[in-house]
């Protein structure tokens, strides 16, 4: 059964606590990704997510120059470990509403991320496979060599 | 009778689709926009022109376009944002063909649109619900089988 360090993103992108808002916004656009985790001192407090961009920042009108990562971050984090399973992540993402879930180890060391879009992937990917295996079967019962 | 492939079936987009679209006028100020997706916890709006579907607004939009370049939602209007033209499809077409749609388009909505007008939006989360729900199905089974295999009554 494949686990969460099978499909996680080990590329993540931090931020320290105190950089702003719009530096924050900066590396989302620069890097093309939709998260954040924000760190104090280097360990992992929080996560920034589109999500909180557009509800906290632009639906309230803050000043984003002046605003830190702090004030918006969603904290404490609430990860998954490596062994987790992928069905268990999943639906701890439709339970919690999450579509990110950092992966992080016992001693709360970031490792990587899970997306909704890894996990939407991984079951495309096992769906192509089901279906070419059948599609194969079939092929052999049609036309024994 | 033939057994029917799992693959073979049809399922299409109006089964699975969201009927409860919120959408938000081309000429309204961003913030107000971000205000309503925020009320109404959802992340993207179907930007509306005399009724009529035109364009996307979505969370990364007001990301990239808006807090990266620090610039007011309060006066930058959602036209200017929002993505256009709209990428849609019609609610008989078949899920496998909706989500080619997103995945060649690096999407992840995908209004749903009948005659000129809009009925629905899938999204992928309801993609990837549908599937996991699939693969568990798929998985069941299986199971069910090796035990009615190997427990015969």
């Amino acid at each position: 059964m494949e686990t969460a360090q099978d499909i996680m993103s080990r590329n993540v992108k931090t931020a320290e606590e105190t950089a702003s808002v719009f530096e924050v916004a900066g590396m989302m656009k620069k890097f093309n990704i939709s998260t954040v985790i924000i760190t104090r001192k280097g360990k992992p407090i929080g996560i920034i997510t589109e999500r909180d961009m557009a509800q906290k920042v632009a639906a309230a009108g803050l000043d984003v120059k002046s605003v830190q990562a702090k004030a918006i971050m969603s904290s404490p984090l609430q990860g998954i470990q490596p062994e987790t399973n992928i069905y268990y992540a999943h639906s701890l993402m439709k339970k919690e509403g999450f579509k990110k879930l950092p992966v992080m180890d016992k001693q709360g060391n970031l490792l990587g991320i899970v997306t909704q879009t890894d996990v939407s992937n991984y079951f495309t990917q096992k769906r192509k496979e089901f279906v070419m295996q059948a599609l194969s079967k079939k092929a052999r019962e049609l036309y024994p060599v | 009778m033939e057994e029917k492939h799992d693959f073979e079936k049809n399922d299409t987009v109006e089964e699975i689709m969201s009927t409860h679209v919120i959408s938000c006028n081309f000429d309204q100020p961003v913030q107000h926009a971000a205000q309503l997706m925020r009320d109404k916890l959802i992340s993207c709006l179907i930007v509306l022109k005399e009724k009529a579907p035109m364009g996307i607004i979505t969370e990364r939009d007001i990301v990239y376009r808006l807090v990266a370049r620090n610039l007011d939602g309060g006066h930058v209007l959602v036209k200017e944002l929002m993505s256009a033209p709209l990428k849609t499809v019609a609610p008989e077409e078949n899920v496998y063909y909706a989500s080619r749609v997103m995945i060649t388009n690096h999407i992840k909505k995908l209004p749903v649109v009948k005659n000129k007008r809009l009925v629905g939006i899938i999204t992928q989360t309801d993609l990837t619900n549908y599937f996991a729900n699939q693969r568990k199905e798929f998985i069941l089974d299986n199971l069910r089988k090796s035990i009615k295999a190997a427990y015969p009554v």
